[in-house]
Formats: C-alpha cells, structure tokens, sequence
C-alpha cells in the first residue's frame, strides 16, 4: 500500500506540473534578475557626466561666493562661500588622484590639483581681503581667476570626452538589452519545448496502461472472455486496478464454466421427460389406430349385452359386457394413473375375452397381496404383459397355465405373470430389457401397446431402470414389474399428464 | 525506461542551463566593452607634461611619442598636456595650468620672453622640474636643455647649399619660422652663413620669416616666393618638415624641378620620397627619438637624484638621395623591432 502511495497517480502528475512550474519560475526569475541588471547599469550611464555638471556648478558657486565676498565683504557670503568650499573638497575626493596611463583619469588628477592650487589662491585672496592687503587680494584674485577658468574649461573637456564614452556605452547597453530579450525569448521557447516533451511523455506514461485496459475491457465487452487485463508494472492505482479486474475475470470464468455445467444437466433431464412425452404419444397413437372409436365400439357393445340379455342369451351377454368393460378401461386409462385394482379387472375381462375366444384354454390363476390394491401405477401396463405371455407363451401349444401374482418386500413391490409356455431366448430377453429388440411386423391381434412402450414408460415415470425383469423359466417365462410401494408426489402426475 | 527518462532530463537541464549561461556571458561581454576605465590602465609614480609650440607637427609628434615610450620605463608617464583641453591655449598658460596642477615634471620647447622664464622659475620654485628642448628659455632657472647644436645644424645647412653648385644666380632664401624671443633660428641662420662664406662659394643669402601671423601663413609665404620670378632663389632651405611638404608640393606645382633646389627638415614618408626623386636635394634629419629619450634621461635623472647635467645635445643626420634607400631600410627595421 506504502509503496502504492509513493507511486500514485496524483503524485506523478503533481511532480510534472511543479517540475515545469519550478523551471518557469526560475527562467523568469534569471531573465528578470538580468534585465534589472542591465538597465541599473543604463541607469548609471551618464552619472560621470551628472558628477562634472555638478563640480562645474559647485565650482562656479565658489567663484561667485569669492566675487561677492571681495566686493561687499559680506559675512553671510563668506559663509556661504566656506559651504561650497567644503561641497567642493568633498566632491573632489572621487577625482582620481594617481598617475595612470589613462588620458581621462590622468585628466582627473590634473583638476584635482588644478582645484587644489585653485581654492588656495580662493582663501589667500579672501584672508587679504580680510586683513586688508589690498594689492595682495586682487593679485591672488587675478590668479584664482585665471585657474577658475581653466577649471572650468578642463571639466568641460572632461564632459565632452565622458559624455562621447558614455553615448557609445549607452548604446552597447542598448544592444546589450536586445541580445537580453532576444536570449530570453529562446530560453522561454527551449523552456515552452521542453516542457511540452516532459509533459506529454509523462502524461502518456500515465494515460497508456488506462488505454491498454480500455482497449482489454472493451474485447471483454466484445464477448471474449479469454482476454486478460495486461499488467504494467507502474506502480500506481492503474496496476492495481488491472489486477483486480484480472482477478475478477477468473472468478466470472469459473462461474460461467459451473453455469454451463449446471445447464448440461438440466437439458439431459428435460431431454428424458420429453422421451417419456413421446412415448405415452406414441401409445396412445397405436390405440388410436388400432380402435377407430372405442366409444363408438364399446356403446355398441352395451347395446349388443342389452340385446343379448333380452333375448336370453346369458352367455353372450357376459362376453360383450366384458368386452365393453376392456374398451372403455382402455379409452379411459390410457395416459392417466390407474391403481393395480383396475389394472387387475382389466386383465380379468380380457383372460375373460381370450378363454371365450380360445374356448377355455388359459389357465389363469392369481395370488395378490391385496393390501397394495389401490397402489397407483400407471395405466395399461399390465394388459400389454399378459397379452405377450399369451401370444408368445401359450397360444403355440394347447391351453396353459398363467400365474399372476402381486407381492412385496416393504420397499418394493412385485406384480409377477408367469406363463409355461415355450419360453423365450436369453438374448432376447435382455435385448427387450434393454428396449432394442425391434419387433418384425405388427401383431394383427396385439391389444396396441407394445413392451418396449411398457418399459419405457415404467422407467420414465419411476424414473429408475430396474422395473421389469424377463426371468426366462425351465417351462415358460416370468415377467416382473418392480415399482416402488410409496405412493409417488402428485405434481408427478400432473407433468406427465398429457 | 527509467534511466533513459533520467537521461532525457539531464539532457534538458543542461540544454537550458547552457541557453541562460550562454546569453550571460554574450551580455557580460557586451556589457564589459563599456567598462573602458578599468582596461589595461598602467599607474606611474612621476606625471610629466609635455609642452610644445606645434603639437600637430610631425617631428613634434615623434618627440612625444618616443619620451613616452622611453618615459613607460622610468615610471614616468608624459602626458600631452592640453591636448584634451576645449580650447587652444597658449605655452605660456599651458605652463601655468601645469604648474598649477602640480605635476611633477615638465619638458617645454621654451623661448626666451621674460613671461616664460618667470614661469619656469615659478615651476622650479615648487620643486617641479623643467627641461627645455629644442629651444632654451636662457637666464631661467630650467633644470636642463635638450637640442642639437643650432650652430652645428646651421653648418650643417650651409654646407650643402655650399655643395649645390652650378646655380646661375645663387639665390638662397632660408624660411624661418616665426617664434617670439626664440634665438634658435637665428643661431641656425648664422651657422648657414658662415658655412656658406667659409666654403667660398657666391651666394645671396636671404631669410624669409613665416608664421608670424598665424597658421598656414608659412605655405602662402612659399607660394608667394616661387611664383614671383624675380624673388624666386635657387635655394630653398626649410628648417621645418611642414615647410619642407611646402615648398617640394610647390616646386612640383609651378613645375620647378631643377630651376629651385630644397634643402630640407625631417623625414616623413613624403619627404623622403621627394628625396628619392631627387625634388629634394637633401633634408636634415634631427632625431626624434633621441630627443624624447634624453629628455625622459635628464627627467629622471632629476626626479631621482637631484641632478642632471645642464645641456643634452641631440644628433642630426643628413639624408641625400645616396643614401636614402639606406635609411629607408634602417627605419623598417627599426619599426619591425
């Protein structure tokens, strides 16, 4: 975290703006400093100038002083005359005083002197006059006069020859201040350039990874989830913001895999629900074909009973009440649930059926445990059981025993038919448990359903593959139904309910 | 990637670093050419005034320039005092700004009006030392006087105005320039015609004075003489370089080569080439440099040990057309060291 903060964001970007303000600031500052400099100096130019002007004044003063002093021999003047002086020696202190090579300063000494010689001739002729040596006074006068004039003719020399210098200076200087604005003006431009650099590539450096992950997101957006967040070891939020989405990725991956998994599993269960649709519609289909109109049929059949009542005949009217009891089971069961009481009735009229038609030859015998009478199984699914014992078993010899019985051990319970007829092959057997034997042509006499329907229902609806067991026997065969003794949920019933 | 955005920003730094160091030191440069007082200024410990008649003369200006130079090595600065002044002033009040102005030392070519000598006495008086050169201020109390023997040079003259043969009428006019109270041209004049008696030779001898009103009066003067047939010599004979440039610009003018014969004064480059040609018959060279150097001698003598010797004479060369080419070569070496 430490090391996250040291890099962040704001820090880098707070560390570009004050590095480009701290250079800005310090060129204004060297360009500033070197500007005041230079025009300090311009200033300063003509101050040799403004300094003899100032002698030549102070000089003149003197004279003016010592003129009137002679004349009036005025103490105020003789006071004013002493200021002056004293100005005067003041002022000449910044005269050179040595012997130089240099004809300006070698010029200084001479008016130093020059003045010196100057003032005391001044104050030889102001003591004369004081203790009044007339011809001394005016000699020393004449004389004070006569220097004051060269003074002030060598000073004039002096300003002539300092102001020529001090134009060309002032105009080096004036070039100088250009070569200033003009160096400065590159400064701030290399400054503005490099600045511009420094900023774009360190705001790129920053922007670039945002990029990368704007540009990984919006595959992801895209639809391909195999993409990974790229990870730029720069330190920042940015990183971690790119590791976090890569861990989120992983986990959206691993939830997406569970998903599809989970759906894998649901499709095949919904798959298995549809076989069983299917297979109650294709039953009742056959039934469909096999009896154009049951109700049709089996009225007609009631009618026929009524008929042979009348007329007496007992016999025939048992035999079409039987055979109307079969019909309408059929067209009432197929695809509701029935209890194993009704499954049993309609397997009592059609033994009853066939022994009319085959004139008594099936033996039929059943034990049932007849507390699971009202179990609720499925319709039509012992008819069909008892219809191949009959066909395949029986009807080849003459007449046959045929044994149903109803059992259970607690968890399961056993609907067994058992028929000594011819028996059937092993293979068969197993082919028909396991639903692929294929039946060679349509039985003319079959009652519709076959036992590959009858399989196939009892598994979808117990939804368990152990329900029917062929056990080929050493006479005959024993067909078992193993269904659950629990009743099953009701909701069941509704879903398969076509 | 970190180092190479270390590298950049060196690179940058010191490319404004080299921007701003580089216009200072433009500006400080600049700025410095101003700065003229503190440029190889030399300090002496003596201040001599140098003070002549005709600063602007040639002869005079290599006087000045070799006592400065002989002066640089005897910590004496001469200064050519007045020649930044404004105005034009007289010798005399040059003397007295000097005196005033309480140099140490003063050369003057003097002259002998009583204004003068009082003024080197005043000088000598407040322990400046005064040396003549060329022309003495005779009775004054100067330290010591530097010239060619003017008798020796006016024999000089007159020995080749002697040796200029053949002339039809032997007209000789010697121009000589005006000076107050100065007796060197006289003693000079003199010298010539003894010269010219002693060689036995018949000439006329005549003296023309120039400069006696003011400046250029000298050239009209020559002018003046040339032109007129019935003054004009055969001889001319110029005791200064700017009368010698004079007369040889005239004699080619009027077209008088042959008929007038110069003998002249120094050596500029236009002199020597009238010698070369042979305009000039011959001109007599004082040197200058021997001049400015015993003056700066006699100074510092002085200055330093309170005595020099009271008279310094200076050689002079005559230079024909023989051996002026010698000269010439002589000269370049000279300027060459």
């Amino acid at each position: 975290m430490k090391n996250n903060k040291a890099n962040s964001i704001w820090k880098k970007l707070t560390q570009v703006f004050l590095v480009v303000l701290i250079v800005v600031f310090l060129i204004n500052a060297f360009i500033y400093y070197n500007l005041n400099n230079t025009i300090s100096q311009v200033d300063n130019v003509y101050s040799s100038n403004i300094q003899l002007n100032d002698l030549s004044e102070n000089l003149q003063s003197i004279q003016d002083q010592l003129y009137e002093y002679l004349s009036t021999q005025s103490s105020d003047v003789l006071e004013s005359y002493y200021t002056y002086e004293q100005d005067y020696r003041i002022k000449m202190r910044d005269l050179n005083q040595k012997v130089v090579s240099d004809n300006y300063l070698l010029m200084e000494k001479n008016i130093y002197f020059l003045s010196q010689t100057y003032l005391e001739y001044a104050n030889e002729a102001i003591n004369a006059k004081r203790g009044r040596d007339v011809s001394k006074y005016k000699d020393a006068y004449e004389k004070s006069d006569k220097l004051y004039d060269y003074l002030q003719a060598g000073i004039d020399s002096m300003n002539t020859t300092s102001f020529l210098e001090n134009a060309h200076n002032y105009s080096v200087l004036r070039e100088s201040l250009k070569v200033i604005m003009i160096s400065s003006i590159v400064a701030l431009c290399v400054v503005m350039a490099l600045s511009t650099v420094w900023v774009i590539s360190m705001t790129r450096s920053i922007t670039k990874p945002l990029v990368k992950l704007a540009d990984a997101a919006r595959e992801i957006a895209a639809g391909n989830i195999e993409v990974d967040f790229p990870i730029v070891e720069t330190g920042d939020e940015i990183t971690a913001v790119a590791k976090a989405c890569n861990k989120m990725i992983e986990s959206i991956r691993s939830h997406i895999e569970e998903t599809r998994a989970n759906m894998e599993r649901e499709s095949r269960l919904k798959e298995n629900e549809l076989t069983m649709k299917s297979d109650l519609k294709e039953a009742q289909l056959k039934y469909l074909q096999a009896q154009i109109n049951p109700h049709f049929l089996f009225n007609s059949l009631n009618a026929g009973a009524q008929l042979a009542m009348m007329e007496g005949a007992e016999k025939a009217c048992m035999f079409i009440e039987n055979m109307a009891d079969f019909f309408r089971y059929n067209v009432r069961k197929l695809g509701h649930d029935s209890t194993l009481r009704e499954e049993l009735q309609l397997i009592d009229s059609y033994i009853y059926i066939l022994n009319v038609r085959f004139s008594g030859e099936i033996k039929y015998q059943k034990q049932v445990d007849e507390r699971y009478l009202d179990t609720v199984m499925p319709g039509m699914i012992l008819q069909p059981i008892v219809e191949n014992a009959v066909n395949h078993g029986l009807r080849g010899g003459e007449g046959g025993d045929l044994l149903l019985s109803v059992y259970s051990d607690r968890e399961e319970l056993r609907i067994s038919v058992r028929d000594n007829g011819c028996g059937v092959d092993k293979d068969i057997a197993a082919q028909i448990m396991a639903g692929a034997y294929e039946n060679s042509g349509e039985q003319k006499d079959s009652a519709g359903v076959g036992l590959d329907n009858v399989i196939s229902r009892l598994r979808s609806y117990y939804n368990k593959e152990e329900v029917f067991v062929i056990t080929p026997l050493e006479q005959g065969t024993e067909v078992t139904i193993i269904i659950p003794t629990e009743k099953r949920a009701k909701i069941n019933d509704e879903n398969i309910d076509l | 990637m970190q180092m190479k955005r270390f590298y950049i920003l060196v690179a940058a730094v010191i490319l404004i670093v080299g921007v701003l160091v580089g216009s200072y030191i433009a500006q400080d440069r600049l700025v410095k050419k101003t700065d003229t007082s503190g440029s190889k200024e030399e300090t002496y410990t003596y201040h001599v005034a140098m003070l002549v008649n005709d600063r602007r003369d040639v002869f005079w200006q290599s006087v000045y320039q070799y006592a400065k130079e002989a002066g640089r090595n005897q910590d004496i600065y001469v200064e050519d005092f007045g020649a930044r002044m404004g105005e034009k002033y007289s010798r005399e009040e040059l003397l007295e700004m000097a005196i005033a102005a309480e140099v140490d030392g003063i050369i003057i070519e003097a002259n002998n009006s009583p204004e003068m000598v009082a003024l080197i006495d005043e000088a000598t008086a407040k322990d400046i030392t005064v040396i003549t050169v060329s022309s003495d201020a005779t009775g004054s109390k100067r330290q010591s006087f530097v010239s060619v023997n003017d008798y020796a040079l006016g024999e000089m003259y007159g020995n080749q105005v002697a040796a200029l043969k053949g002339s039809a009428t032997g007209k000789v006019t010697v121009l000589l320039a005006a000076d107050g109270g100065n007796t060197g041209p006289d003693v000079i004049f003199s010298g010539i015609n003894k010269a010219i008696e002693a060689s036995g030779e018949k000439f006329q001898l005549n003296s023309l004075m120039a400069g006696e009103t003011g400046e250029f009066e000298s050239e009209e003067k020559i002018r003046q003489l040339l032109r007129d047939g019935d003054t004009r010599p055969d001889v001319l004979v110029c005791l200064s370089a700017v009368d010698t440039i004079s007369a040889y610009q005239c004699v080619v003018d009027y077209n008088l080569v042959g008929k007038v014969k110069i003998v002249g004064s120094y050596d500029t480059p236009r002199i020597l080439e009238g010698v070369e040609k042979g305009i000039i018959q011959s001109t007599i060279v004082v040197s200058a440099q021997e001049m400015g150097n015993k003056a700066i001698q006699g100074m510092s003598d002085y200055l330093t040990k309170e005595y020099t010797s009271e008279y310094m004479s200076v050689e002079s060369k005559l230079i024909t057309r023989e051996n002026v080419t010698d000269y010439l070569k002589e000269q370049e070496e000279q300027g060459e060291k």
